[in-house]
């Protein structure tokens, strides 16, 4: 990247989107050569099969290729209805449509029940469209409440390993001081503004996926008479909400051990629980990607900040948005301006010519605003955290964040710092 | 669970926090949703399934007599073909499945989680790669929209924004000078709103899916009504595969055609998936608003305490004046905002006013969990507005 003494042509933002595009489509074409090679052999080989079977058939029975064929189009067209050759559940009953409708609004889509008449494909758009987007944001609370107790529990554990640390070191006389202080946190380490690693989490919800993958998977290859890995495989995909639907559990009409509603309804939780953790693993598995993305961003743009003080930063007084490699976890600690969540370089551009240095009065008035949050945060230490009023992001529409990506927002460690 | 009370906070407290009851009431009313939904797909669609059984029997009991096959034979021979099926052989033939072309149509819909499921792997060691691929993949995916998203709500809050400003000045600057101290007209503190950006957002999606079904339904001969359903539901990613795009092996112009649909399915998914972000804020504040009415009857509006040790939701005994006490600034900065605003923050601000100068959103997570980046937030715009 040539180097451009100010904001250069594309703002940061932009960088990361089309980095990512980019990306995107190298990680499609590679797996796109890998299906290709692993599949390919099999599929020639089913054809074969089939052509074979087939032949046979007509000649045993005498039959012309074309009546066959045109009564296994009627067996396509009685496919989409949902017939099988094999008795199968209802449909449309009540609990097959129940089973339906929770495909759709989860956004999997299995495709063993799809909708026929013209009413009905009318209805789903629009009951799609809501069902969509409120299970869109039942998955993004669950998220936010997800990534709130796993803070909680470890902020608690972090501050009951620091408190030790402090006794142990220091005695009496520094352990009096932290009682006094309300939170154990005196020496350089501010609990107050302590989050917890994306890496921990991501740690965590992979746990607790594959927790819930293999008990899934044990209750499937059991009532279904799957192979495990088979189990694994249907998991993934119903989880991920892929949901192909060349496998779907609880087709059919009854199981063994009367064991069908109980079966029923383990395979809803069990979908259910494994789609919100799976969901929540992807947007933070998302957050290290947006990481990598960031500090591939920074190598590019390394050459330039040598020559040129970029917009007149410096990197530890503004911390430039996003600057966190992955691997300097907790360094950031003090309050800057940027922990809000701002399109700086927006900003930027209308204020900075090119390449100039900073000016005094900018300059005073950051550090004005750095001493304001700094008593502002002293002052709500002392006080134990008043909680902010809700009514305000009741009103403020989108200041909740948008998306995922605004409800991980400052939750993280890595995202408090950058965006 | 232990509560401080400090003097003279609240009236009734609710049993939750706001937050959890936010989220158990959006599970009960998804869950009454659904129940809905199920009952009248169930009336729209059990009829044609019983008839289209029907149907099938006789063609089955016609089949067998015309051509007098044994029953259990023709059994086998569809199970047969129902595996086949699963390698993606149909009675017309279709494109191949797994060559490279096909492959990333495969990967496509895998990565974004549609799914259709017209070409699956079949073996071991593609299932297996198929786990760890899409573990990436859709993540990089989930993030390409999220990205997207936050791209297009910063480039719409901008635009309106310009509008406003074209408005405002073609109107004169006099008359928004009168009104300048926190109303709506002022630029200081606007912001578009949650519901004009649904509507823009709603109209680039139908714009794409009513060209996209102009496409379809000209090269696939499917009806215009197939060919929106087939949008619908390939864009919101839910993929079922019973109508997939570009399967059949020749098409006029063929080239141009998988591009075409390869575009299409990209910019709707992008747009829906913005689409649904949005609509739920909305769901979101509804929810809010809702919580908001249960806990606190009557004349008695909901607040959050500020005070220390106040976490719960509770309805105020005491009026405004104590809150503007408490927050000075809050008070403040609310009479500058709007409901449902998009709300740009200025990190610092540049010298003398216009410290909302750009129509970018404001990410902060503006939360129960985060008193200090909260209080960075008032700090800010505190700072801002004493300039």
């Amino acid at each position: 990247m040539a180097c451009r003494g100010g904001s250069g042509p594309i703002n940061e933002d932009n960088a990361r989107f089309l980095l990512l595009a980019l990306f995107i489509i190298i990680y499609l074409l590679c797996g796109a050569a890998v299906f290709s090679a692993l599949e390919q052999p099999k599929e020639r080989e089913a054809k074969e099969r089939w052509e074979q079977r087939f032949e046979h058939f007509s000649q045993k029975y005498n039959l012309s290729k074309k009546d066959l064929n045109n009564f296994l189009r009627n067996y396509e067209e009685a496919n989409v209805a949902g017939i099988r050759v094999d008795t199968i559940r209802p449909r449309w009953d009540f609990t097959g449509a129940f089973y339906f409708v929770g495909t759709v609004v989860s956004t999997i889509g299995f495709g063993m029940t799809t909708p026929a008449t013209i009413g009905g494909k009318v209805f789903l758009m629009f009951y799609g469209l809501l069902g969509c987007a409120a299970t869109i944001l039942f998955f993004n609370l669950f998220l936010e409440r997800v990534i709130t107790v796993i803070a909680v529990v470890l902020k608690s554990c972090h501050k009951h390993r620091h408190k030790k640390a402090a006794l142990a070191s220091n005695g009496q006389r520094v352990s009096e001081g932290n009682r006094a202080g309300g939170n154990g946190g005196e020496r350089g380490e501010d609990l107050a503004g302590w989050k917890p690693s994306v890496y921990c989490v991501m740690f965590i919800l992979g746990m607790a996926a594959i927790v819930v993958s293999c008990s899934a998977s044990l209750m499937y290859s059991a009532a279904e008479g799957w192979d495990y890995l088979d189990s694994l495989y249907f998991c993934f995909v119903a989880f991920s909400t892929i949901g192909f639907g060349d496998m779907v559990s609880s087709q059919r009409a009854v199981y063994e051990g009367h064991a069908t509603v109980a079966y029923r309804l383990g395979n809803f939780f069990f979908i259910l629980t494994g789609v919100c953790c799976i969901y929540s693993l992807f947007n933070v598995i998302s957050i290290v990607i947006k990481q990598v993305l960031n500090w591939l961003l920074r190598r590019l743009d390394a050459p330039c900040r040598c020559c040129f003080p970029r917009r007149g930063h410096h990197p530890h007084r503004h911390p430039r948005r996003n600057v966190v490699a992955p691997g300097h976890l907790h360094t950031r600690r003090d309050p800057s301006i940027e922990t809000d969540a701002l399109n700086e370089s927006e900003t930027d551009n209308g204020r900075r010519m090119s390449g100039e240095m900073i000016s005094m009065r900018d300059f005073l008035a950051a550090n004005k605003v750095n001493l304001a949050i700094m008593q502002k945060q002293l002052s709500e230490m002392a006080i134990g955290h008043p909680r902010q009023s809700s009514s305000n992001s009741r009103q403020n529409g989108f200041s909740g964040g948008v998306g995922a990506l605004g409800i991980m927002n400052n939750r993280l460690a890595e995202t408090s710092v950058d965006r | 669970m232990a509560h401080r009370r400090a003097g003279g906070c609240c009236c009734p407290r609710a049993p939750m926090n706001e937050d959890n009851a936010r989220f158990c009431l959006l599970a009960g009313l998804i869950l009454l949703y659904l129940l809905c939904g199920a009952a009248i797909f169930s009336a729209l669609e059990h009829p044609f399934e019983l008839r289209a059984r029907r149907l099938w029997k006789q063609q089955l009991e016609n089949f067998t007599q015309r051509y007098r096959v044994n029953l259990g034979a023709l059994h086998t021979l569809l199970r047969q073909y129902e595996e086949a099926n699963g390698a993606g052989i149909r009675v017309d033939t279709l494109r191949p499945r797994w060559d490279f072309s096909g492959a990333f149509y495969f990967v496509g819909t895998v990565v974004s989680t549609i799914g259709f499921g017209m070409t699956t792997p079949v073996t071991i060691a593609g299932k297996i790669f198929l786990i760890f691929y899409g573990l990436i993949g859709c993540a990089a995916t989930i993030l390409f929209f999220n990205l997207f998203l936050e791209r297009i709500i910063t480039m719409l809050a901008y635009i309106m924004r310009w509008c406003h400003e074209r408005r405002l000045r073609c109107a004169g600057v006099e008359s928004s000078r009168e009104e300048s101290s926190g109303e709506e007209d002022s630029l200081e503190g606007w912001k578009p709103s949650v519901y004009y950006v649904m509507l823009i957002l709603g109209v680039a999606s139908v714009v794409i899916a009513c060209s996209a079904s102009t496409l379809y339904s000209s090269m696939e001969n499917w009806s215009y009504v197939d060919s929106l359903y087939f949008c619908f539901v390939a864009f919101s990613t839910i993929g079922f595969g019973d109508l997939v795009s570009s399967q059949r092996q020749q098409y006029e112009s063929q080239e141009a055609y998988r591009l075409g649909n390869c575009l299409f399915i990209l910019m709707g998914v992008c747009c829906i998936y913005s689409l649904f972000n949005v609509i739920s804020i909305i769901i979101k504040q509804t929810l809010t608003w809702i919580v908001g009415k249960l806990v606190c009857s009557g004349r008695h509006r909901l607040c959050s305490c500020s005070k220390s040790g106040c976490r719960w939701l509770c309805c105020p005994c005491l009026q405004k004046k104590n809150r503007n006490r408490l927050h000075p600034h809050a008070h403040l900065r609310r009479k500058r905002l709007k409901p449902n605003t998009v709300q740009p923050m200025a990190s610092h601000c540049p010298a003398g006013r216009h410290c909302f100068r750009d129509g970018s959103v404001e990410t902060v997570c503006d939360s129960e969990t985060d008193a200090g980046t909260v209080a960075m937030g008032r700090m800010l715009a505190v700072v801002c507005q004493e300039r």
